[in-house]
């Protein structure tokens, strides 16, 4: 290297000393600390204290003046001896562009609540989709991951448009319903100016990445923008000479939770924890317990745990011996070792040219992305490929054609498993049902045993059952643009067409198992076995017609109008095909199924909208900024008397830093800007028809006649009156520059009101016969604020500077239903007045010493043990809040909820990203940490990774409650708790149904003593990068040279760990949204794909 | 520049209206229905698979929880506990299907034009028929409710604040409408007379308006007041008498049309994959090959998945000897199945009994004591082989939802109640079924005929309202009980109409249900069944062979003389004559307060 420098530095010949002083334009103080350098060469020197400096230089060089918060100055040296430089305050920052709607405005005319963030931001991220690498990097965006599987993204709202949430549907039942109130609805995301999928996106393409947060700036999209909007904006054609990059990586993976190594996997172990559990179902102080005769459906003779005793203490190791006619085991396996690979691999490749020749300039780029499977067994993989292609051709001066063409294809195969035709449980869930240690997968003979059918092992190692997924995305822009008076009147025209075709085939093969010698029977028969195949088409069209005005009106007065036209047609088409009984497991096509029926659906939705939209600003003396924009839209989702409406804004600026009596904070006080500002957006997400009195045709269940037959039901009641939520938001915000904006510092504090929210009216009679229908009903207030405070500087370390920058977001947001028909005011329901995720429940105690203690406490139902109802030591202690001395959830209602208590909040509250960013001589260093500051978590019911043998005797045995947990000394009638000045966690071990089982336990009725707190704090991502210096790189013919390293979830910081360490706090919601029911009771919080953490080797090349 | 702007203009100014007009691709709008009789058809067909009565409705209906069926537990209802705000049935799920129904007869009238008379009469039919099956259903539970005709429109405050209409008035529209059907629905043609048996026809509306006149006729001739107000009959619509003769007249027409006759086989009636054909009126198909199957045979055979549904003595008693005479209760299980009508042992399992196995064998079926609170298991509903009775969902057996018999039975009780009954229609009725029975008929009256004391008294000693019963009467109704015990709610039905609710509560000395007679020989041997040998003790616990006697204390079995005699299963039940009707639940008054409640459920 060295050597490479010294040649490098040789090259030149006739030196020159040249020196000068560094001044501060508006102030003519000195500056000290400014660097000079030699353009394009290496070294440089650092001003004095009083921003004098002195360096030898070539005499034909061009040296350059950098100094953080001033404009860098470039001079040639002509032979001059003496160069003095001015620094102007660096506007850089306040004169950045920023994308909004319909156009770009300057920073310092911006007065809604946008953020942008550039591309350079999502680089060195090794993820599969942009959306996972945005998260944290924009206050106010949050993006919702659900797992960690590279085709999800998550989903992505601004300032807690996140309405709905999962959580019991009473306090008594194990049904978990899906919570949503209103249409909610998610961020609108415009790919270069068409509805998209961020996730789609190749990262490398992006060249910024605009959040428009308030009304006012998001008014302009009219009604499908109630939830803001995140505008994509590709990377441009340069216009500079031909280039080349490559970029390519290649990650290490490994799931962020180690199931296997939690759980106990030894089957002797795990058959003690079992019979504990069990045990504990029938017995009382004066009874002993009932012995089981099964795990789960795998029969074991009464004495089976004496007998494994005995082998083991004979040191017998051998798996498999016989119950009678039936195989009995003594195995020790654990099945997500069977399961799970270790770690797993990512490897990227993308390439792009870039470039102009006479009147076109052009870019393509593309990218190939593959990662493979987490699984051992069964075929997992990963495959998506981008391309774009961007040409402009400059017919005229004042006249040019554009064409952006995206192509995008992802392909996903994933092994499944599944028993009943449709529903797919969660590979998790299935293990811990079924997946019991002393079960062997195979037989002596190969066959597959019980739990190598039941658990998945069987679907999964014979590779013949599979989901295979497929989207395919084409989308074209085509656009003219038409300048008739030189960058003061230009007009644009676009049209865009997108097809996207999603396919998914799923099929399941019949399983065969073995339960005794010789006999094979069905886990899944072949009648059950199946494919199903689902297709979602997507036409879109969209076209718009945008006019921008800019008249140069002097120095004192900036105007910036746009005005325009938009037209979006959407058609959605969705077919499913079903067919039992695959005859050739492998071959899983539908001529070779023997269902004699097939199950054919379609429907579809359709959707469109025309609006006329204007927008001025304008800006006088540099320091009062006006706002107004106006949207009409019509919206074929409502009937024609309701389907036009008004969207307005209007905000406000005053850059009070540029007032003449601030001159003299000048230096210090580099920018300071009161925003406010106010809008109304229609959410016109209603379904596409819900206004059309329709009705169908379906299929009899009824046998008329030897078959089936078509029957018509009756239209439901449409609402009267159908129109769109009003989305008011008032926002104001600060922004503040300071220290020669080093330090900046961005606040907004905004109010929402949702009115006329789509929800259920009042009730009506019964009599009605017919489900009351949806209106414009009801209100929801959302109050929230978003702080961003940044520093950035730099300084010498051995004669090389060091640059930095340190930038934190902390934002808020929190959602209460103002107005709401609630005939009861069930706590379990929306009322008046509810905040969103707040989550009622019982205060608690502690655990009861013993059974004395126990037996004096008040009497409640929920320590249900079968027909019993009575606690015992290490039973938890519910509290008698209202005094009446018996524990109870009243009604269930506001006014009577009994012992109930709002105990917490499951929605994520104070989200927060740290970025810090460090270059030194080609060296960079990038951190980025994300968390949560406060966010509760109640395990659902099903969350096997965290109730363990408290579910299920036969569920996991989880290492985490062999220690903390109470121990009952049992030798009298008063059992008490030995370890009780311990302060135990865990209860004594009891049946599922008496705590966390189906039915109504202490453990499953919400409550704080098993409240878990998932905030989080996370290591993000690090990356250490390296740059080659430009004339090294130069020698290797290139014009660019960069390595990195990068990790990304490496280290999770989280109180969730001091009770369980089975989640990952950052994924603790429902299982896999690609199977089963989301609300479904088999699918446990957590049980899903695992996050995968990474490390990341990668290299950057320009040509 | 200025083309520019007029395309522009243009573009603008284009008709958005039709751009706006989105419509579902597998979706008709409403207003383009009924256009034809294919459209009359699907609606219909849709009322048929929503409405029609399934195997659960029938084989495990309301008879289950009458005096001669015991249980394990019965229902909150007979505790005396029940009360408006446990009350349930009143919701839009309630009300949904009326709507259904009033909507086809609101807009059925737009295909009048296109569709030929008689089929659009048959049509209308089919939905006066159905209004009046679901009216007729609310009434049985609430009395005084609503007869729905017309769509009630969210915005029609007037209607759904309404009070309740009155029973006579509703039960005068529900006439108008059976008389209506069974005027025009037709008796032949595609799709409305069939081998599934399932389309609403002439012959079931008739069969129906027999049962329904019958049910209103002997109610308002039992009962002296509206159970809903406790006010007496106003008569304003029709009489007792008036509505008897209607159950005759149209018992009479469907027997005089001679479309229909008993099958030979009793048993098969139940348990047969194919419904047969000559007896049943309406009925529905379970198929094994379709996956069409329920789960019936399991009920009636598992310890856990239900309440242990078993026949009491009495109703052992009920059935003749093969002689036309009473049978005595105090014989021993094993023996007094012999020389009985076949009914018994086709509807209570009997010794010698065999099943059939899915690899050919027949074993004989012992008797499980954990299946039954009285000693005695119900087959009446199970399909006697291995895999239906292995679990849930594996009965295939066809459902008769109306049989000719329950006609025969209705001509013959509402010819009686008119005193018209004479020994040929004696024979066509009764005797018909006795003698498929295998039962020698006896009109009373007759030589040979035995009066039946022990029936006498449990008709008419220790009730709460006295009749005075012929020997006919007390004969019709032991052999409606015989015929047609759980099928649905007719056993039900049949004490709710004769104002004899409180046989619910009384069963045995009001203490429980009764069993099989252990001897006192077997108190203290056992007997014998199928080879096996079944004993009672105190110590054992409950298994298979063995009866626990615990006690006199609820839900626990003693011996009605101590150590040997009737088994007993104790089981306390509460009767009030307010149980006539159900409260209208609490959640539905609070809505509308104007529903006010019915007699007696006010302060409970």
């Amino acid at each position: 290297m060295s050597l490479f420098l010294f040649m490098g530095t040789a090259a030149f010949a006739q030196k020159i000393q040249v020196s000068g002083t560094v001044k501060d334009a508006s102030t003519g103080e000195p500056v000290p600390g400014a660097a000079i350098m030699v353009k394009a060469g290496n070294g440089g020197v650092i001003s004095d204290t009083d921003g004098r400096y002195s360096i030898q230089v070539s005499s034909d060089a061009t040296i350059i003046c950098t100094c953080i918060g001033f404009s860098d100055i470039e001079q040639p040296v002509n032979g001059r001896a003496i160069i003095n430089f001015s620094l102007e305050i660096d506007a850089q920052m306040l004169e950045e562009t920023v994308v909004v709607g319909y156009g770009t405005l300057k920073k310092s005319q911006l007065v809604g609540s946008v953020e942008q963030i550039s591309g350079e931001a999502l680089e060195d991220r090794a993820n599969a989709n942009v959306s996972r690498t945005l998260q944290g990097q924009v206050p106010g965006l949050s993006i919702i991951q659900s797992d960690g599987k590279p085709t999800h993204g998550g989903s992505i709202y601004i300032r807690g448009g996140a309405t709905s949430y999962v959580m019991k549907k009473n306090l008594n039942s194990k049904d978990l319903a899906e919570y949503s109130i209103g249409q909610g609805g998610s961020a609108l995301v415009l790919i270069d100016g068409v509805e998209g999928d961020i996730s789609s996106v190749n990262p490398d393409d992006v060249e910024s990445i605009s959040v428009l947060k308030d009304a006012s700036s998001s008014a302009i999209y009219g009604s499908r923008a109630a939830y803001g909007v995140i505008l994509v904006t590709t990377k441009k054609a340069s216009s500079e000479k031909v280039t080349l990059t490559y970029n390519g990586s290649f990650s290490i993976n490994q799931r962020t939770v180690m199931w296997e190594d939690h759980i106990i996997s030894d089957g002797l172990e795990f058959t003690r924890n079992f019979y504990d559990f069990y045990l504990g179902k029938t017995e009382t102080p004066t009874a002993a317990g009932a012995l089981p005769d099964k795990m789960n459906t795998y029969k074991i003779p009464d004495n089976y745990l004496e007998l494994f005793e005995a082998r083991r203490a004979a040191g017998n190791t051998d798996v498999y011996d016989m119950n009678g006619n039936d195989y009995l085991y003594f195995g020790s396996v654990n099945y997500f070792e069977l399961f799970y690979k270790r770690r797993n691999t990512t490897r990227s490749h993308s390439m792009s040219v870039n470039g102009s020749s006479g009147k076109m300039s052009y870019s393509l780029s593309g990218r190939y992305y593959t990662q493979d499977g987490i699984y051992k067994i069964g075929n997992e993989d990963y495959n998506q490929y981008n391309l774009r292609s961007k040409v402009t051709l400059k017919l005229r001066d004042w006249m040019s054609i554009d064409n952006n063409t995206y192509l995008y294809r992802v392909n996903y195969i994933q092994p499944i498993f599944s028993k009943n035709s449709d529903k797919v449980g969660s590979q998790v869930q299935q293990i811990a049902v079924i997946g019991l240690p002393v079960l062997p997968v195979t037989n002596e003979d190969g066959t597959y045993t019980l739990g190598g059918a039941a658990s998945g092992y069987a679907a999964f190692n014979d590779g013949n059952s599979s989901q295979d997924s497929t989207t395919s995305t084409v989308i074209t822009t085509t656009g003219i643009n038409i300048e008739p008076i030189k960058d003061v009147l230009k007009f644009r025209g676009d049209v865009s067409y997108k097809f996207t075709s999603r396919v998914v085939e799923r099929y399941v093969a019949p399983t065969p198992q073995s339960l005794s010698p010789g006999i094979i029977t069905y886990y899944v028969s072949e009648a059950d076995s199946y494919k199903k195949e689902y297709r979602y088409d997507t036409n879109h069209l969209s076209a718009n017609l945008v006019g921008t005005f800019t008249p140069k009106l002097g120095p004192d007065h900036k105007l910036n109008v746009v005005a325009g036209w938009n037209l979006e047609d959407h058609k959605y088409d969705i077919e499913t095909i079903l067919r039992h009984g695959m005859l050739y497991p492998g071959l899983p096509s539908f001529e070779l199924f023997n269902g004699s029926e097939i199950e054919i659906k379609q429907y579809d939705s359709d959707w469109s909208t025309i609006g006329t939209f204007a927008r001025a600003n304008y800006t006088l003396l540099g320091r009062y900024i006006l706002e107004g924009s106006l949207r009409y839209d019509m919206n074929s989702r409502f009937p024609s008397n309701q389907r036009g409406g008004w969207f307005p804004s209007a905000s406000a600026g005053w850059r009070i830093s540029e007032e003449p009596w601030m001159k003299g904070t000048r230096g210090v006080i580099d920018n300071l800007k009161l925003r406010g500002n106010w809008g109304s957006l229609g959410n016109g997400g209603v379904s596409p028809y819900s206004f059309l009195e329709t009705m169908g045709l379906a299929q009899s269940s009824v046998i008329f006649d030897g078959g089936y037959a078509s029957v018509a039901g009756m239209p439901s009641i449409v609402p009267d009156s159908l129109t769109w939520e009003k989305i008011r938001t008032m926002d104001i915000g600060l922004d503040l520059d300071i220290l020669k904006s080093r330090l900046s510092f961005s606040g907004d504090y905004y109010v929402r009101f949702t009115d006329e929210m789509y929800s259920t009216g009042p009730e009506l009679p019964a009599i009605l016969g017919a489900s009351t229908p949806k209106g414009n009903y009801g209100q929801l207030t959302t109050k929230g604020w978003e702080a961003t405070l940044s520093w950035r500087d730099s300084f010498k370390v051995a004669g090389k500077d060091l640059t930095y920058s340190i930038k934190g977001s902390l934002w808020d947001s929190r959602t209460w239903v103002t107005e709401f028909y609630s005939e009861t005011n069930n706590i379990f329901d929306y009322y008046e007045g509810k905040e969103l995720g707040e989550l009622w429940g019982f205060r608690t105690d502690g655990l009861f010493t013993s059974n004395e203690e126990a037996a004096a406490w008040f009497p409640d139902r929920y320590h249900n043990l079968l027909t019993s109802t009575v606690p015992y030591a290490g039973d938890i202690r519910f509290l008698d809040l209202d005094d009446n001395k018996e524990i109870t959830a009243g009604a269930g209602t506001l006014e009577d909820h009994g012992d109930l208590d709002i105990i917490g909040n499951i929605m994520p509250r104070y989200q927060y990203g740290i970025n810090f960013d460090m270059k030194w001589n080609g060296i960079g260093l990038s951190v980025f940490l994300q968390g949560i500051g406060h966010r509760d978590w109640y395990p659902s019911e099903g969350t096997s990774l965290f109730w363990g043998g408290y579910e299920r005797a036969y569920n996991f045995a989880l290492k985490c409650q062999q220690t903390d947990r109470a121990i009952l000394d049992k030798s009298t009638e008063n059992w008490v708790v030995t370890n009780a000045s311990e302060n135990p966690y865990w209860p004594r071990r009891l049946y599922g149904p008496a705590m966390a089982g189906s039915g109504v336990g202490t453990m499953n009725t919400y409550n704080d003593y098993f409240l878990q707190n998932a905030a989080y704090l996370r290591l993000k991502n690090l990356t250490v990068d390296y740059t080659l210096p430009s004339n090294v790189s130069k020698k290797l013919g290139l014009e660019k040279m960069r390595v990195y390293l990068s990790g990304e979830n490496l280290l999770t910081f989280s109180p969730i760990y001091e009770h369980t360490d089975m989640f990952d706090p950052e994924v603790i919601t429902k299982g896999d949204s690609d199977f089963g029911s989301g609300t479904s009771t088999t699918m446990g919080d957590g049980a899903s794909y695992p996050m995968l953490k990474s490390y990341t080797i990668g290299i950057n090349l320009t040509f | 520049m200025k083309k520019t702007i007029y395309v522009i203009a243009a573009i603008l100014a284009c008709s958005c209206s039709d751009f706006l007009e989105k419509t579902p691709a597998n979706k008709f709008s409403a207003d383009t229905f009924f256009a034809s009789e294919t459209d009359l058809r699907l609606y219909a067909n849709g009322l048929i698979n929503t409405a029609l009565p399934d195997a659960t409705d029938m084989a495990l209906g309301e008879d289950r929880f009458t005096d001669l069926c015991g249980t394990k537990a019965s229902k909150e209802f007979y505790w005396g506990t029940y009360s408006a705000a446990k009350a349930s049935n009143w919701t839009t799920s309630t009300w949904s299907f009326p709507r259904r129904v009033a909507y086809m007869i609101e807009n059925m009238p737009r295909c009048k034009e296109t569709v030929p008379e008689k089929t659009y009469n048959h049509y209308e039919g089919v939905a006066r028929f159905w209004r009046a099956w679901i009216t007729m259903k609310r009434m049985m539970v609430f009395g005084d409710c609503y007869f729905i005709d017309k769509v009630i429109q969210p915005s029609d405050t007037l209607t759904l604040y309404s009070k309740r209409q009155d029973r006579e008035y509703i039960f005068h529209r529900i006439r108008e409408d059976l008389e209506f059907a069974c005027e025009n629905c037709l008796a032949s043609g595609d799709g409305i007379f069939s081998d599934g048996r399932v389309y609403v026809n002439k012959y079931v509306a008739q069969a129906y308006a027999s049962r329904f006149f019958l049910y209103e006729g002997t109610y308002r001739k039992y009962h002296s007041v509206n159970p809903s107000t406790g006010k007496t009959w106003n008569g304003e619509y029709e009489s007792a008498t008036e509505l008897l003769t209607l159950a005759e007249k149209y018992a009479k027409d469907l027997v005089d049309a001679g479309v229909f006759s008993l099958n030979k086989d009793y048993r098969s009636l139940f348990v047969s994959a194919n419904l047969p054909k000559d007896e049943v009126i309406w009925g529905r198909t379970y198929s094994e090959e379709l996956g069409e199957k329920h789960g019936v045979t399991f009920k009636y055979c598992s310890a856990t998945s239900s309440l242990l549904y078993s026949p009491t003595k009495e109703y052992v008693m009920m059935f003749l000897k093969t002689d036309g005479t009473p049978a005595d209760g105090a014989v021993s299980v094993t023996t007094e199945f012999t020389g009985r009508d076949k009914r018994l042992s086709a509807s209570i399992l009997a010794p010698g009994q065999t099943m059939k196995k899915s690899d050919g064998s027949t074993p004989e079926i012992s008797l499980n004591w954990n299946w039954t609170t009285s000693g005695y298991e119900w087959i009446k509903w199970v399909q006697l082989e291995d895999v239906p009775m292995s679990g849930d969902s594996k009965s295939y057996n066809s459902v008769p939802i109306m049989r000719y018999a329950e006609v025969l039975l209705n001509y013959a009780e509402a010819a009686a109640e008119l005193g018209h009954m004479d020994t040929s229609l004696w024979e066509t009725t009764v005797g018909a079924l006795r003698k498929r029975a295998g039962v020698t008929s006896r009109y009373p009256g007759t030589a040979g005929y035995v009066a039946d004391t022990w029936l006498r008294n449990y008709y008419t000693q220790d009730v709460l309202h006295t009749s005075t019963l012929s020997d006919i009467q007390l004969e019709i109704r032991r052999e409606r009980a015989t015929e047609l015990m759980l099928e649905g709610q007719s056993r039900y039905d049949d004490l709710m109409r004769w104002n004899l609710g409180d046989l619910i509560e009384r069963r045995y000395n009001h203490q429980g249900w009764r069993g099989i007679y252990i001897t006192p020989e077997e108190a203290t041997n056992g007997f014998l069944w199928n080879g096996k040998k079944y004993t009672v003790s105190k110590t054992k616990g409950t298994s298979e062979t063995n009866y626990k006697i615990t006690g006199t204390s609820n839900n626990a079995w003693s011996l009605s003389e101590g150590t040997y005699g009737y088994l007993i299963y104790n089981y306390k039940l509460v009767w009030d004559d307010m149980m006539y009707t159900h409260p209208i639940p609490q959640a539905a008054l609070n809505v509308n307060p104007n529903l006010g409640q019915n007699e007696g459920w006010q302060w409970q």
